[in-house]
């Protein structure tokens, strides 16, 4: 029987093929997000690449809280929360750099932490000779981190399963090509703020339906007969991949892409790989860029866009590499923009009302499908509670658990 | 009048144009400042990564080719207007060659009438004198703002 779909009417589909646009605009949702998900999954937050040296560090953004990562004198990767035990101050205050002497001196008493996080400094240590305050039990508070390929994850949940059990060994076998073969290194990083829900833009990494907007996307590969033989592979926990792909680049006057490809990526190959909750990994032949979020409210999220070349590039294959990853991505590209605008109209319509539910009913062998967006919301329901296809039903026990709680009943509560 | 002063006069001229002909989206008069081998570049730096980064780096053919093609999409920018307000900075000459260097700030006006700074930097020129024009060998954009909130390939 045919559904009515007009925006505000509940479709007649399985409840795994609609969303309750809700999922967007809800405060509450958001907040069950912060903390079930953002905050209890593995993040990405940079290339080990950006922090080559002992000593340098840098500062990034989890689930609202400021962390510094630290390569230390042991080259371990570190990370911390960017808070003096004493009394809350913002320890390093730089987004990047090298520790002097190894050290972060809080600039409020003068409190310092060494590479570790341990406390090497309390000033006027006098003060503290009646108390138990020393030292030798004070430091910052460690994050876990862990190392796939070059690929730095943080988790804020000390109790999550490790990256290796999270990512699984075929995703990071699928990950292997091209970011784990040789050393890479970022050389473009930019930052913009998209006016829409964290997850409308994670959207456009997990489907091939949108791929008719760009006209980069449907003049190439959408327009070739081989391309439609592509698939999405859905994976555990929510993560997705996009069979390798050839791309003829002929349609648009681009230069093809046969020459200096990234380890183990044939002529003009094209790979996606999408982790959950918020990493895009894309290669594209010569070029790879990662996509990462930063989720700042309901409507509005910070897109951190990374291009990556190998370590060892010579200048003119480094300025191919450039080239080729601004003809379509970064600020002058001509897909971001279109991603961008189109999840903005999406948010205005959606934070006003006017569209009620979003179908993401596509059935298909072929690039179009939306199993992966499937994926993606199943697992998200799992760790935040709320079903995705009405969020005025709560998994039954506390929400915002993380998907532990024993109970996978659901109650319904007043909209 | 001196050659310089006159030189330095007509280079504050172009330079106060470029930005006018970006704003009226005349890009024709936009690309004809340019020699044929001109190459127009936006750099920034991250405190993040040791090298500046490019942003585009495209000769005049290129950006005549992406101006044009920019027909064939849909631009959110289409939907705004644009201000440059330019302070020229420097103006160096020497001969048949000239270096300046000017100020921007590009503002956004959209339909409801609300404008919002987009960018601000700088514009890095060498110019070249054929016979009575200057033209530009290069412009190479020093951005400030690396977080643009809508993004496009059209020229900043």
């Amino acid at each position: 029987m045919p559904t009515k779909l007009d925006s505000r009417t509940r479709p007649q589909l399985p409840p795994t093929h609609y969303l309750d646009n809700r999922i967007y605009t809800d405060p509450a949702v958001f907040e069950a997000e912060r903390v079930s998900i953002l905050a209890r999954t593995w993040r990405f937050v940079c290339h080990a690449s950006e922090i080559p040296e002992s000593y340098d560090y840098r500062l990034v953004q989890v689930a609202g809280h400021e962390l510094v990562l630290v390569r230390g004198k042991d080259r371990e990767i570190r990370a911390f929360y960017n808070s003096c035990a004493h009394r809350g101050a913002r320890v390093v205050r730089k987004t990047a750099g090298r520790l002097e002497q190894g050290r972060m001196t809080c600039f409020y008493h003068l409190w310092s932490y060494d590479d570790r996080g341990r406390c090497t400094g309390i000033s006027k240590p006098a003060g503290y000779r009646d108390s138990s305050v020393r030292k030798e039990d004070t430091g910052l508070r460690p994050v876990s981190v862990e190392t796939l390929f070059d690929l730095v994850f943080v988790c804020l949940d000390d109790a999550a399963v490790s990256l290796h059990d999270f990512l699984g060994e075929t995703l990071i076998e699928t990950i292997r090509t091209p970011f784990g073969i040789a050393d890479l290194e970022v050389f473009h990083l930019h930052r913009t703020e998209i006016q829409a829900n964290w997850k409308l833009f994670v959207e456009t990494n997990y489907e091939g339906y949108h791929e008719l907007l760009h006209l980069l996307n449907r003049t190439t590969g959408v327009a070739q007969q081989k391309y439609q033989e592509r698939q999405w592979r859905t994976h555990e926990r929510g993560h997705v991949s996009f069979d390798h792909a050839s791309i003829d680049y002929g349609n648009l006057n681009y230069e093809q892409r046969k020459a200096g490809m990234m380890p183990g990526m044939k002529p003009n190959g094209h790979v996606v790989i999408n982790l959950f909750p918020d990493m895009l990994l894309n290669c594209r032949s010569t070029v790879a860029r990662i996509d990462s979020l930063m989720p700042l409210s309901p409507t509005r999220t910070l897109l951190e866009c990374r291009g990556l070349g190998l370590a060892d590039d010579t200048g003119e294959v480094r300025a191919m590499r450039v080239r080729h990853h601004n003809q379509v991505w970064g600020p002058t590209g001509i897909n971001l923009a279109e991603d961008m605008w189109a999840v903005q109209t999406q948010m205005r319509n959606m934070e006003n009302g006017s569209s009620r539910y979003s179908v993401i009913a596509r059935e298909e062998e072929g690039p179009m499908d939306d199993s992966s967006l499937r994926n993606f919301y199943a697992e998200w329901s799992r760790l935040t509670g709320y079903r995705a296809h009405d969020i005025s039903a709560v998994r039954t026990g506390s929400t915002g658990d993380g998907g532990r709680s024993a109970g996978d009943g659901f109650k319904s509560v007043p909209e | 009048m001196s050659e310089e002063i006159a030189a330095q006069l007509e280079l504050n001229r172009l330079i106060h144009a470029s930005a006018r002909y970006l704003d009226d989206h005349d890009f024709q008069a936009y690309l004809d400042l340019y020699r044929e081998e001109g190459v127009y570049s936006i750099v920034t730096r991250a405190p993040e990564l040791p090298e500046p980064m490019v942003w585009m780096q495209r000769d005049r053919t290129e950006l005549d080719e992406r101006i044009a093609a920019m027909s064939e999409q849909e631009w959110e920018i289409a939907e705004v207007e644009q201000t440059r307000v330019v302070s020229v900075d420097l103006v160096e000459v020497n001969g048949q060659a000239a270096n300046t260097s000017s100020s921007f700030a590009l503002y956004h006006t959209g339909e409801e009438g609300l404008t919002s700074c987009y960018a601000v930097g700088r514009y890095d020129d060498c110019w070249g004198k054929d016979r009575e024009t200057w033209k530009l060998l290069s412009r190479r954009v020093v951005l400030k703002t690396r977080q643009l909130g809508m993004l496009s390939p059209l020229p900043i």
